[in-house]
């Protein structure tokens, strides 16, 4: 309880975290001088001032009482990004069309009000859109499907 | 009167057959998402983003165009109906709308939110017309150390404009910047921060990030906290205002236009801004306050007048200087530099038809607007009755093939994917993603313009304050910071941003 739910406490955690790794990969890059900024110069001073500005907000709710987290609701999350990621798997793989359906039917239970009757034919419906759209009518370069 | 003659040469692009047709396509579109709460113009120019880039630059950046005013006027028609604002811009429409059509008079409301708004955008027009070639000149002068002082106002507006806490605002901004490095370095041809994973080589996808961040984002959100929809009140029986309304209104939505037009030249602000402002403005001149947020039709004019006046004066920075104010305008940006269009100084000479014909365009498409919405308006309600659970998928598959298409490349929609958790993330840590989004677009010019102002000064940040016009914005950045850190604006902020 107390700080480790704090909003603040967390986000000053990720900028401090973020600054600092791109400070330390940043090391890599030649930092130069002013009048001869090298590639490493202003993503390192950047980094720098993002870790400063994390520190401040750790340090800020760490001495006073900032507003808990919102507990995460799982559900919609997994459903959804299952869905983006069995696109990203099935669309070279199996071309447009098989893509459509199972991203549709794997996004649907992200709802609780979802319906198996009306996500079948959605999922359907979008497959010919979908191919309607992007490949007939815009030419876009993407397999209906593949085997 | 030149820049009127160049007008018309705008208007001739405009009215081409097939521009017209992506004109009404954009504003058809707009409305309706306009209309549906829980998708924004953002994440529907995100996603058409790919589809454009076959079109020819002016007809792709009409219908882009198209969408993001035409969602000014569709999140209007559900605030007033439903208290139901379908877009930020809208919120306080809610306040006086919702009033009126409570009192049976919402054909009044929509009637008068269309014609304020109609006003609103033949004035703003006008407006950049006649603006328009000073800007020019003006834009002319500025050169490396302006460009540096400019894109830090831009980025300092968009932390005081955030929503939540300044400091957390600045640290998204700093991120924004910091992401936006990855990838190759143009000037030393090194790679950055890319781990070897080569499709990062050309930096990340601003299609993913922007439609991760905020499209998805703002979809998981919906799924987590099902909205209680509003109901529908009443009939919508007479649509044309009485002559007491028009007598009543008429001031304020030359107040809010005015208001509106210049609110949209500073970086940072756009339409959500400026129609709360125009609220406060219309509540302190009104002879008799109580009224408000009880059906008072001033209420309703003149921010409308606002938002719509500031959604087409927002181009201007982005079209002159290259600079765009609003996350919408980055991802704008985004779609002319696709196109191989740089936005700035020179686009007025070197393309005065893409830039004339998009002014053009806006007119227009106003005009069409006004016939999509008030006769047509039932069917837009129709739409309303649509349920989420078959909105969301459809959102999502979009998203999907919209980030593929792009580049062929099924890394990016696996960069959706993170960028969506991380947006998920963001929002449960009450971080604004716009100073972000922003940051990241503005970032690789800002480092480009800072290495060369400070080669020409050898090192020395003097450069900066030695130039008038570099001066004048430094004075600027400073009154923005000052207002942050003042504390009754960030009481005013704050109640701005809670109503």
């Amino acid at each position: 309880m107390g700080v480790l739910r704090s909003r603040d406490f967390w986000s000053g955690t990720a900028f401090v975290a973020i600054g600092l790794w791109f400070l330390w990969r940043g090391q890599d890059y030649r930092f130069g001088s002013a009048s001869a900024m090298g590639p490493g110069y202003f993503p390192v001073l950047i980094a720098l001032a993002l870790a400063l500005v994390g520190l401040v907000i750790l340090l800020k709710a760490l001495r006073s009482h900032a507003a808990a987290i919102e507990r995460p609701v799982l559900r919609p999350l997994v459903f959804v990004l299952a869905s983006i990621i069995v696109f990203a798997l099935s669309i070279e793989r199996f071309g447009l069309v098989p893509a459509t359906i199972a991203a549709i039917l794997v996004a649907s239970p992200a709802s609780r009000a979802f319906r198996w009757g009306e996500t079948v034919p959605l999922a359907i419906g979008m497959a010919g859109f979908g191919a309607l759209v992007f490949v007939y009518a815009l030419s876009q370069n993407m397999p209906l499907v593949r085997f | 009167m030149e820049s009127l003659a160049a007008l018309a040469g705008g208007f001739s692009a405009a009215l081409g057959v097939h521009n017209l047709l992506f004109c009404l396509l954009g504003c058809l579109l707009g409305t309706l998402i306009g209309v549906l709460p829980g998708i924004g113009p953002l994440a529907t120019i995100a996603m058409l983003l790919p589809i454009t880039f076959a079109m020819d630059p002016l007809t792709s950046l009409i219908m882009l165009a198209g969408i993001y005013y035409g969602a000014q006027y569709g999140g209007s028609t559900t605030a007033i109906l439903l208290n139901l604002p379908g877009e930020t811009s809208s919120v306080v429409t809610c306040l006086d709308g919702y009033e009126m059509a409570k009192r049976g008079r919402a054909g009044a409301a929509l009637a008068i939110a269309a014609l304020s708004s109609f006003f609103a955008g033949c004035v703003a027009t006008l407006f950049i017309a006649l603006l328009a070639p000073s800007l020019a000149a003006f834009s002319m002068q500025v050169r490396s150390p302006e460009y540096v002082v400019l894109i830090a106002l831009g980025l300092v507006a968009s932390v005081v404009l955030s929503r939540g806490s300044p400091l957390k605002a600045v640290a998204m901004a700093l991120l924004g910047l910091l992401l936006g490095t990855l990838g190759t370095d143009v000037t030393s041809g090194e790679t950055r921060f890319v781990e070897n994973v080569l499709p990062l080589y050309d930096g990340l996808s601003f299609v993913a990030l922007a439609l991760g961040l905020f499209g998805l984002a703002e979809l998981l959100s919906n799924l987590e906290h099902p909205e209680a929809r509003g109901t529908l009140v009443g009939r919508i029986s007479r649509l044309w205002p009485s002559a007491d309304d028009f007598r009543q209104a008429w001031k304020a939505v030359l107040r809010g236009t005015s208001l509106g037009s210049l609110m949209g030249l500073l970086p940072g602000s756009g339409a959500a801004v400026a129609s709360f402002t125009s609220y406060v403005v219309e509540k302190r001149f009104a002879r008799d306050p109580s009224r408000f947020g009880y059906g008072a039709v001033e209420g309703v004019a003149g921010p409308e007048a606002a938002n719509n006046a500031a959604a087409q004066t927002s181009f201007i920075p982005l079209l002159m200087l290259g600079i765009p104010g609003t996350a919408t305008m980055a991802l704008m940006m985004g779609a002319m530099m696709m196109q191989g269009i740089a936005p700035g100084s020179a686009i007025v000479t070197t393309n005065p038809t893409l830039f004339w014909g998009l002014i053009a365009s806006m007119w227009i498409g106003n005009l069409m607007l006004l016939v999509i919405n008030l006769p047509m308006i039932g069917l837009w309600v129709k739409m309303l009755s649509v349920p989420y659970r078959i909105l969301f998928p459809s959102i999502l598959l979009f998203s999907c093939i919209g980030v593929y298409s792009l580049n062929a490349s099924s890394f990016d929609v696996w960069m959706l994917a993170i960028f969506a958790a991380a947006g998920y993330a963001l929002r449960k840590l009450d971080c604004d993603a716009a100073p972000l989004l922003i940051a990241f677009v503005l970032g690789p010019l800002l480092e480009e313009h800072l290495r060369r102002a400070l080669i020409i000064s050898r090192g020395s940040p003097m450069i900066f304050i030695e130039r008038p016009i570099a001066l004048g914005l430094i004075v600027c950045v400073a009154i923005l910071i000052a207002l942050i850190v003042l504390p009754s604006f960030r009481a005013r902020r704050e109640e701005a941003f809670h109503e």
